[in-house]
């Protein structure tokens, strides 16, 4: 089971916005995708659920295509997708009826919706705040109700475009674990960021620019690639920043430490 | 010559007389002198746009005073020209945005202030450069546009207002790695030569510590902390326990310390911090200058 993207290509109005993207997700794998400002990737991950339509190429869900007009039902239930923007997707007043939204569109019966909600809620650490106006929650709390309400849908694959963007360091590590219990209960994360420390434990990591599929690899060699990073306006994150100079300086690893676990271990031994 | 802002035992409620009364800010006193470099961090829902909103009086204190330049903003009625001197970007930049093409949005607060149409062109050419976004077509509409190139436009339409205060909300969300270092390098030099005041709502801790000479730290409607970077992360255990966190750096360096190294763990500077780790290093040979580990 995976999504496929093939050769695809979309433009607006005739303005071409992405090229020729390839790449394939399977279910419990983790990718993530960064690039400048304005290089595709939000208008890639409207590709990835059927909001839009692929102008050539294709996108495939567990086999069925976002062409399919007659599927988009299934394909939207599959692939839940976070937008940059909560504004853009909270739909009700009051929290808890917005997190039941994606649910009560699906059908679901009602019993099995307040159980999503609370689990959904909890999960974010919304749980207090149930029964207040969503116009009435600061930024960062509106940017957790929304990961809510894709949670609450259960999809195969989760689309997270910039879903830490509003939250502080707890906040970012906790999204974060969530998305990394997601991948080991089986579901497909496309995890769409410019903090790119947040991406140290993806399986793959794709860099878009300008459209197209500038390089991709494993976290490792991505986030430790300084030239590739700065020449298409991205930074090699801090600790990873780190690790270089500290080798300039004379210390020796063997690999690049990532992440703090891992160079507090190795500075250790 | 008195404080540019300052707030006396502000409080503010939301919804008050109803069930959904919530109190963001409680007593909160703040001076803040002409040409400093601020900026303001806290957990989610600590109170950061509750309490910036009041710089310009889009929020009024239910108790409490705030002075702006000299006026207190529940009392004049001259809120335009306080405006004027205070300009102020939104956390989410939609919420700003409004006209039909971006040359319209950018022009917006000009016009508004009566500047010559020739004017506002010299201005708007200079402020799209400033933030690398020329190359978008001026008469785009600013809905159809990418989210970080939505923030560069509501960040250019203040900017080129040339306001005596900079107050912005969460500017470095959305912008690429390379953008936000750019934007920063930018209003600090503004900051430096024209003295520009600026104050920055941020959860870029290790960005923006780098260039602010003051952090406040907001806690549950609270200031806790007020003081330089360096004494602000001197202090790790309280910053995580109100659950906001501390740069990377410094989470490194703490972690390390923790495990016994003797090393400050304060440091905002990717070299000073390698230094310290390479000297750290060196003394290893001499088991003796390992520090005694903390118990716990
Ligand atoms: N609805 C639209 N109509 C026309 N052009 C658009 C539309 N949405 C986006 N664009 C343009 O397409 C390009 C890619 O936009 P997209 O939102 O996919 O970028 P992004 O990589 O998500 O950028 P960011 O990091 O700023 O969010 C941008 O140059 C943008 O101006
Ligand atoms: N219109 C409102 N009605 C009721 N409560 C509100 C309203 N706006 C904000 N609040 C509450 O006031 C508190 C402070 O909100 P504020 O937006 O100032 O937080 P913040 O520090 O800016 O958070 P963030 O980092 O998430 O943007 C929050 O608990 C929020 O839920
Ligand atoms: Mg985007
Ligand atoms: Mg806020």
């Amino acid at each position: 089971m995976s999504i496929e993207v093939k050769n695809l290509s979309f433009d607006y109005e005739g303005i071409s916005v992405l090229r020729d993207v390839n790449f394939q997700i399977d279910r419990g794998e983790f990718i993530g995708i960064a690039g400048p400002n304005g290089s595709g990737k939000s208008t890639l991950a409207r590709c990835l659920n059927g909001i839009f339509s692929p102008v050539k190429g294709e996108v495939v869900v567990d086999g069925i295509s976002v062409k399919d007009t007659s599927k988009q039902w299934i394909i939207r239930q599959t692939v839940g997708l976070v937008f940059q923007n909560p504004d853009n997707q909270l739909v009700a007043s009051i929290v808890e009826e917005d997190v039941a939204f994606g649910p009560e569109n699906l059908g679901i019966p009602p019993a099995i919706i307040r159980e999503r909600v609370q689990y959904a809620l909890e999960r974010v650490g919304l749980i207090n705040e149930r029964k207040r106006p969503v116009s009435s929650l600061s930024g960062g709390q509106k940017q957790r109700v929304a990961i809510a309400g894709i949670l609450a849908m259960r999809p195969e694959y989760i689309v997270l475009d910039e879903p830490t963007s509003m939250l502080d360091p707890v906040g970012r590590k906790e999204v974060l674990s969530t998305v990394l219990q997601l991948k080991e209960e089986g579901v497909g994360i496309i995890y769409i960021t410019h903090h790119l420390e947040e991406l140290v434990y993806a399986d793959k990591i794709i860099l878009l620019y300008k459209g197209e599929v500038f390089k991709e690899g494993s976290a490792r060699e991505i986030l430790t690639d300084e030239e590739t990073l700065t020449r298409i306006g991205l930074e090699i994150p801090e600790i990873p920043a780190l690790s270089l100079r500290l080798k300039g300086l004379g210390i020796d690893f063997n690999e690049t430490p990532l992440t703090i676990e891992e160079m507090v271990n190795v500075l250790f031994n | 010559m008195s404080s540019l802002i300052e707030m006396n035992d502000v409080w503010y409620q939301y919804n008050p007389d109803s069930p959904l009364a919530y109190w963001a800010l409680m007593g909160v006193n703040l001076r803040i002198e002409r040409g400093e470099f601020i900026s303001i961090i806290g957990p989610t829902g600590s109170g950061k746009s509750t309490l910036i909103q009041h710089f310009n009086g889009l929020l009024k204190p239910a108790k409490g005073e705030v002075i702006v330049d000299g006026v207190d903003i529940s009392r004049t009625s001259d809120l335009k020209s306080i405006r004027k001197k205070v300009g102020m970007v939104f956390q989410y930049p939609e919420t700003q945005i409004f006209s039909e093409t971006i040359y319209d949005e950018l022009a917006f607060g000009l016009r508004n202030y009566g500047y010559s149409e020739d004017e506002i062109e010299e201005r708007i050419e200079s402020v799209t450069k400033k933030l690398g976004i020329d190359y978008l077509p001026l008469d785009k509409s600013p809905f159809l546009l990418s989210g970080g190139e939505m923030r560069r436009i509501a960040i250019a339409s203040i900017l080129a207002m040339e306001p005596e205060v900079f107050v912005l909300d969460e500017p470095l969300a959305n912008l690429d790695p390379q953008g936000r270092r750019e934007l920063l390098r930018e209003i600090d030099s503004l900051n430096k030569k024209e003295s520009l005041t600026v104050i920055i709502v941020s959860h870029d801790l290790s960005e923006v510590s780098r260039y602010a000479n003051r952090i406040i730290v907001l806690s549950e409607g609270k200031i806790i902390m007020d003081g330089p970077p360096k004494e602000i992360f001197k202090d790790v255990e309280k910053l995580i326990d109100i659950s906001l966190g501390v740069p990377q750096l410094v989470e490194l360096l703490y972690n390390l310390y923790k495990r016994g190294a003797d090393i400050p763990y304060n440091i905002l500077d990717m070299e000073e911090a390698a230094k310290v780790i390479v000297k750290w290093r060196k003394s290893l040979g001499n088991r003796d200058k390992l520090r005694t580990i903390p118990t716990a």
